[in-house]
This record gives C-alpha cells, structure tokens and sequence, in this order.
C-alpha cells in the first residue's frame, strides 16, 4: 500500500469512528468572518468611534444570530469602541437589536442630540454591563444591569425620541440630529444585527376622524373631515394629509387626495375635510363599511371614517341552464338510458352528446335561453383515439361531429365550457383505454373520473401532464372552436367529478392553473370534498377565498375564483322532475331576489344542472321529443312570461353571469376579450372589455391592466397590440408571454380598447427560431 | 338596580347599513334587532316590542311607507325614525302623517342618528293606535 493509500485508510477510519460516537450534534456556534468591504454597507468607517487599543469590528454571519449578520464590536481591554448612526431631527425612533457578550467592561447604549454643528446637546443613556457613570443636567443615564450572569441575550429597543427627550424641550427645538450609538469598552464583546434612526412624520401629528361612520347612498358625495393636531412641542411646516381612497374604490375623492398644512404650531389642531364620492356599494367591500383613511406625508395613520353604502339601483337575476356534457360510460347504467352493452359506442356518444345537447339548445332558443354546456372534452381525444384502432371509421365521425356542434352552437349563443373528465385523455401517464373491436366499444379508467387527484404539478402550458398544462391543451381547442362566440372569452369551466383539489395548496394550485388559461370562475364547490354541491338561495355565488373554493373570501385584497352553484339545495334538474316543480323552485328563488317585483340590489342568480345523456324524450334512449324535453320547454315558457318578459329575470349563460357578476363585485378592474370583431389572414381583433362598472377609470385613477388573447393564437401570435380609441398603447412582440396575457394602462372609461393579434404560424414560428439562435448566439 | 336596556329595530335592506348600525348601537348599550325587509320587520316588531324602530324608506318588496303603515295597523307601538335619500322628502311627509316621529337624510352622520335615537327614547313613547 502506498504512502498516500494508507493516509487515506487512516482518514477513513478516523471518519468512520467520529460517525460512531454517540449522540453528539454538529457545532452551531460559530460565527463566520466577511470580508472588510462588507463594512461599508453597515455605515462604517464613518459610524465608528474608537479610543485605546485593541479594538476590532467585523462583520459575521451564523445561524445564531437569527438575522442575515450582525457586527461584532470587540473593545480591547484598554480600548473603547463605539458603533453609531445618525439621522436629521425629525419624528424619529431608534431601533435596534444588539448582544453583549461579556459580564465585565462597558456595555451602553445611547441616543444624543446633537446641535448642527455636530456638538452634544444632551443624551439619555442604557448601561448593561460595566460601571454606571455619573449623570448631568444633560446626560441620564439609566442603569439596565444585569445582576446574574446568566441572564444575557438580544436586546431589541424601539425608542420614541421625542418621548425620551420630553424632558429637555429646549434641547428638541436645538437639536438638528441625532445619534444612536452602541459603546463597548475595556474588553466587552457585543453583536449588532440592527441600529437605526427611524423617521417616522406621522408621529408628529395626531390625526382624529371628525365622523366615526357615515351612511350614504351610492352616488352622494359627503364631507369627510379630520382633525390634524400638532402634539410635538415644535412647529410643524409642510405637513402633508392625504385621504387614502379604500381597496376596491369604494370611496372617491373628486379633486385632489393630498392637502398641505403649510405651518402647525405646538398643540395647534386644524380641521381639513375632503368631498367624498360614494362610488361602490358596499357590498363590494364583502358586506362591510368602507373605512375612509388618511395618510401624513405618506404614512398611514389609524384614524378612519366607515362608510356605509346602499346601492338604491334594482339588481339583476339571471337564469342559467348547466349541463356536463359527457357520454354514459356504461358503469351500472340502465341500457333505457343508452347503456347498449357496457361499451362506449360511437353512436352512443353522438346521440348523447350531439343529439340531445342540441335539441336542449333549440328549446332553449325558443324562449330566448342559453345553454352552458361543460363538455368532457377528454373524450373527444378517446374518440379520435379509438378511430385510430377501429376499423368501422365510426369513431372519427362521432368525434367530427361533437367539434362541429361545438362549434355551430356556440355561434348561437351557447357556451361551451371544459369538464375535465381526464381519464379518457389516451396521452396522460397512468391513464387506460381499453378498445374491444368485437362491438367496436370504449372503456377507460372510470374509477379515476377527476382532475386535480390525477394531475398533482401545476406545471406550465408545455407540460402536458399538469394541470395547467392538461388545461391548455383542451381549453384551446374550445377556445378555436368558439371564436365565432357572441361572447368572447371563455371564463368558466367545471373540474371533472367537482375533482377541483381538495385542500390549501391543491385548491391554490388549481386556481392558479385556471387563470392562467384565462378561467375566473368555477362550479365545484363543496362537491370538491364530496358535499353538496347546491347551494341555497342568497349562497349560489361569491368570489372564493384563492385556496378554498368551499369559503367566500374574507378580504378583498384576497380573492381566488367567482364560485358559482345550482340552486336552491334540492337543485333544479332538467332529467327528472317536471316543468311545475322546476318553476315552483325558480319562484321560491325570485321571491328571494325580487320580493314585490323589484329586484334586490346585486347579482343573483337561479342555476339548474343535468347531464344531456340523462334528459330522456319518450320512445327509446334516442328519443329528443317529449318526456324531459317537453318538460323543459314548458319551464321555460313560464319563466318567459312570468318573469324574463317583465324584465325580472335574464337567460344567460355561466359566462355571462360570471361577467356580470365581476363587474358590479370585482374589487380592480378586470379585462376579457369580447367576441372577435374581425378575422383575417394575419390578423384578428377582439374588443377589450374592462368588467367593474363602478370603479372610476380615469387620468385619476389608471389601471394597468392584464387581458389575455385567445389560446389558440399563443402559437401563431407574433405580435399583440392594445388600441386605445384606435391608437396603439401598446405593443409586444416578445410571444408568446408567459401567462398568455398583455398589460396596458387604462385610463379612460369611456375609450374604446381592442386588442389586435398579427397571427402566422410560420412567421411566428420563424421568429421564436430566431429569437432560439440569437439567444444561443448571445451565450456563446 | 339595573335599567332596562331599550331595544332599536332596524329594518334595512341593505347588510352593510345594518351591519354597521348594529356595531354602534350595541356600543351605546342598545339590544338590536335587524330585518331585511319589510316583512321580517313587520315579523321581529311583533315579537321583539322594540322601543324605536329605524326603517329604510326604499326597500324591494314592502317598503318604508308601507310597512310603517302596516305597523300602525296591526296597532304596534315604539317610535320610528325613517332613513331616506334626497328626493323622498314628499314620502317623509307622508310618513310623519302616518306617525313617523323623526327622519335623517342620507348621507348622514350616525352620531347624529345616536343623538336623534337618545332623544326619541328620552321623550314619552306614543300611545298604541291603530289605523285604518
């Protein structure tokens, strides 16, 4: 063996022995030197002070500190060393976090005025280790020693200087600095993580709101005053009061927010009132007042007016007819309803999801209802799927004729929206589809009938096999197929199996995916975690907290998805109850929302559910007449005359409903793009609609704003521009963007804002090539 | 010996309004009642025998006037004191001829409600009448 060969056999046992003794944990203790040009970030050399010698400070880091770093001062044991920041007279506060290490020598902390010439006007000292030296008529020292040397750790100090200096008001009038200083001497060690002066101006000044709360209606403007108070014992100039307008624009002021008192004098009180808009009912805010606040020279202070705002403006019900568009997948199902053998076929699929879903369409159009149908568009992909292992040419055509439907009915109005049934999808990791030629039938893993539990990453549009990802790949292909939609961008979708996540981090994750493609609002609360999916009247819709779709967000600077729910409890259902229940149930909902024939302020909504397959006509699986159908047409025709025709009730679509509901209750603005204005070779335009009816947009009140453009151009896109009144506001050119989106300024109310796509596959695509070789380019 | 504390029904449609009067009221010591409208206040007066009553005069389905009207008819005692907005002066004057003791303009201040509360409540509460 080698010399070098049995070192390293001596090292490894060595290694090996030290991980056999018991018990002992690594060492946590040591600090670790930074280099001196650290230094300069901590103020030094300027804030240092030194007598004597054997003084020393660096800068350490270490796991003991609890901070990033910390300046070790080390006084030598003749030596002194004192560690200071300065800050210019004003409202200050001295903070800091500071250690001494050491039971003997000195350890101090103090805070001097200075004069402007740099010169000590008094100072109020802390005295932790060492003797307590003798006061003055301008120095008092405190004497904070400790008296068992066991007591040591960090000390954090907030000091109100004015307070602390209260004594000497002939020194704050004088004093044109300050100064904070950390002293060490004759050997005592001390760690810095903080020192710092402080200002805060706010302090200055007490600012009391002359009304506690107020009541208005929406529209009014009122006066809300404050009272502002000197209560420093030196005049104030310049101070500045600005009325803070609330989250969600509740309360407006018409001109300008900041007023300036030039000059306030010790004690002085002075009374500034602004003219407030009640611009929103508060039940934006979720149901509670506004609170009217203030802000001196930028700082916010406590004081506050609630407002309360009643909306005087009757509110609008809208009717929408949901359906999960979806094939009997044969598990248990009667055949009456379809089920021929336990097999998907292709003539099943075209009747219960073609045949039927139009026919539900064209009763709807007869009273001048829309449909919301959530298709399992996985399915489709199964279809097209089996029509590459079956012989009979049958499935391909099913699959056509789904798109076409898709793509027809949604040019009449009907929205098509996605229902994430996954397992059919024949290209996700772990899913099954079995073929069986001998009756030309489908199968999949119907035990796996949901989204979220199959798709635990949230990936990215590229990654297939996430939720977004999986999202995108379908979403898109429903968003090309509804571009010649009256209603522009697709806004709801309904999980698969309500399989939305179930949890914190899965329901936040989902809900990132969904506004990622451009979704704002879902349909699966509570059945998300097996519940109820129903809700009562007054509960069917609300902006969801951003990691549970099951609870209305409790702050509006924090809100996830709109949740929206068939209603009431025992929901309305097309397949099986008859036309007079389902209009008892809309009545009981009106009288809810319009009692004596005056809708309540608000958006409301009464939501039925079904499932096409299972609307049943008379005569046979395959019958469209009759049965549930005529049940339907005779619910609508109530809900025509009794309620639609007098203006009580609105057919809309989800999307619809959603829209609106957005725009009364949204706390920011909210861009979608409406249906497409023109399509070209190169070029497609869609008009920008701004949702938030009551939110001021103006040179006062801009919004930066993110709309996407449709999902089916973010490949082709190769230039988005936003038009503002016809003039470009904005222009990229760098697609796609990473969340499929363009952010513009919107600035005015009553401007009309377009979004224009140049879009080209192969332009598009030689350009993102180019853009690859240039970057590798650049690297190289 | 302890006062007995008097009880304010508000009959308001709109949540926020009630919320907040609700807040300031049991501060001042008041045992609240709240109804939505005009038939669950009709409901809550009945059971409740509140000392004062303060009602939205615009509300959906039965509103101020009507249920002030309603109230007096089913002979309920307890003063009232409208809430109303610029433009509904000509309903006040209908409301005080149906026996309305007070009203406040929004917007208003609702320490100035408290104060118009206190002082209603100070003063002799009406006899029960009914009318027709």
């Amino acid at each position: 063996m080698s010399g070098m060969g049995r070192w390293l056999c001596l090292l490894a046992a060595a290694l090996l022995l030290a991980g056999c003794s018991p018990g002992r944990p690594a060492p946590q203790t040591g600090l670790a030197p930074q280099p001196p040009e650290v230094l300069a970030a901590w103020g030094l050399p300027d804030g240092l002070a030194e007598q004597g010698t054997g003084n020393s400070c660096r800068v350490v880091t270490g796991a003991y500190l609890a901070a990033p770093a910390a300046l070790e001062l080390a006084a030598g044991g003749q030596g002194e060393l004192e560690y200071f920041r300065e800050a210019p007279a004003g409202e200050l506060w001295g903070r800091g976090r500071v250690q001494f290490l050491s039971t003997m020598g000195a350890g101090r902390i103090k805070l001097t005025a200075l004069d402007a010439a740099g010169r000590p006007l008094a100072a109020a000292g802390w005295v932790y280790t060492g003797p307590l030296p003798a006061g003055d008529a301008a120095t008092r020292w405190r004497d904070s020693r400790y008296t068992a040397n066991y007591v040591g750790g960090w000390l954090a100090f907030d000091y109100n200087v004015a307070e602390l200096f209260a004594a000497w008001p002939e020194v704050a009038a004088r004093a044109a600095k300050y100064r904070l200083g950390v002293t060490v001497g004759q050997g005592q060690h001390a760690l810095v993580t903080a020192l710092g002066l402080e200002s805060r101006p706010a302090a200055a000044v007490r600012v009391t709101a002359a009304a506690a709360a107020l009541i208005a209606e929406l529209g009014q403007e009122m006066t809300v005053a404050a009272e502002v108070e000197n209560v420093t014992s030196r005049p104030l100039a310049d101070v500045k009061v600005a009325f803070v307008e609330p989250y969600g624009y509740g309360l407006t002021v018409g001109g300008d927010r900041q007023q300036v008192i030039a000059g306030l004098a010790p004690g002085e009180k002075r009374r500034l009132a602004w003219q407030v808009r009640a611009q929103r009912p508060d039940a934006v805010n979720l149901g509670k007042p506004w609170a009217a606040g203030f802000a001196v020279n930028g700082e916010a202070v406590a004081a506050q007016t609630l407002v309360a705002v009643a909306d005087p403006r009757p509110g609008k019900v809208f009717y929408v007819m949901t359906e999960d568009l979806e094939a009997i997948d044969g598990a248990g199902y009667a055949a009456a309803w379809g089920n021929c053998d336990g097999w998907l076929q292709p003539e099943e699929l075209r009747v219960q999801m073609v045949g039927k879903s139009e026919r539900l369409n064209a009763i709807a159009e007869r009273h001048g209802a829309k449909w919301t149908h959530y298709i399992a568009w996985p399915l489709v992909e199964a279809a097209r799927w089996a029509g590459s292992v079956s012989a009979s040419g049958e499935w391909p055509k099913a699959a056509e004729a789904i798109a076409r439907s898709v793509r027809e009915q949604s040019a009449r109005g009907h929205e098509y929206g996605i229902h994430m049934h996954s397992d059919y999808d024949p290209y996700l990791p772990g899913n099954l589809l079995s073929y069986n030629p001998a009756v030309d039938g489908l199968w999949a893993n119907h035990l796996r009938h949901g989204w979220a539990h199959s798709l635990v990453s949230e990936g990215n549009y590229g990654d297939y096999a996430s939720r977004t990802g999986l999202l995108y790949a379908y979403q898109r292909q429903l968003d090309e197929l509804a571009a010649f939609s009256p209603h522009g961008q697709l806004t709801t979708a309904r999980a698969g199996s309500f399989d939305f996540g179930n949890g914190a981090a899965s329901e936040a994750m989902s809900t990132r995916a969904y506004r990622k493609v451009g979704l704002l609002a879902g349909s699966d609360a509570d059945g998300n975690r097996g519940g109820v999916t129903a809700g009562d009247w007054g509960q069917e819709i609300y902006l969801a907290r951003p990691d549970d779709i099951n609870a209305r967000a409790d702050r509006l600077t924090d809100t996830g998805l709109v949740e929206f729910r068939p209603t009431p409890r025992e929901f309305i259902q097309y397949d099986s109850q008859s036309a007079a229940a389902m209009n008892a149930k809309v009545d009981e909902g009106m009288a809810v929302y319009a009692a004596g024939g005056r809708v309540a302020p608000g958006v409301h909504a009464v939501v039925g559910f079904t499932h096409a397959m299972f609307v049943m006509g008379e005569g046979g699986w395959r019958s469209t007449e009759g049965g549930q159908f005529a049940a339907l047409d005779g619910h609508l025709a109530y809900l025509k005359e009794r309620y639609a025709d007098k203006g009580l009730l609105a057919f809309a679509t989800a999307g619809e409903l959603v829209r609106a509901y957005l725009d009364y209750y949204a706390p920011v603005p909210v861009a979608v793009y409406g249906p497409r204005r023109s399509a070209g070779w190169l070029k497609s335009e869609y008009p920008v609609i701004l949702l938030g009816r009551d939110i001021p947009v103006d040179a006062a009140h801009p919004h930066k704003v993110a709309v996407k453009y449709p999902l089916y151009l973010r490949d082709a896109a190769y230039r988005v521009s936003v038009l503002k009144n016809g003039r470009p506001v904005y222009t990229t050119w760098s697609l796609p963007t990473a969340d499929n989106d363009v952010v513009f300024t919107a600035d005015d109310k009553e401007a009309s804002y377009t979004l224009e796509i140049y879009h080209n596959e192969v332009i598009g695509g030689a350009l993102k090539l180019w853009r690859q070789v240039k970057a590798r380019l650049f690297r190289g | 010996m302890t006062q007995k504390r008097s009880v304010v029904l508000i009959i308001d449609d709109q949540p926020g309004i009630r919320r907040l009067l609700t807040e300031v009221l049991q501060e001042e010591g008041y045992i609240v009642l709240e109804a939505g409208n005009g038939y669950d206040g009709l409901q809550k007066a009945r059971e409740g025998h509140p000392s004062l009553i303060l009602m939205d005069m615009k509300m959906p389905g039965m509103d101020g006037i009507e249920t002030l009207r309603e109230l007096r008819r089913m002979g309920i005692g307890g003063k009232v004191i409208m809430m109303t907005a610029y433009g509904e002066l000509d309903l006040v004057t209908e409301a005080k001829e149906i026996g309305a003791a007070d009203y406040i303009t929004k917007p208003f201040d609702i320490v100035a409600l408290c104060e118009m509360i206190n002082r209603n409540l100070a003063s002799p509460a009406p006899s029960r009448l009914a009318i027709s």
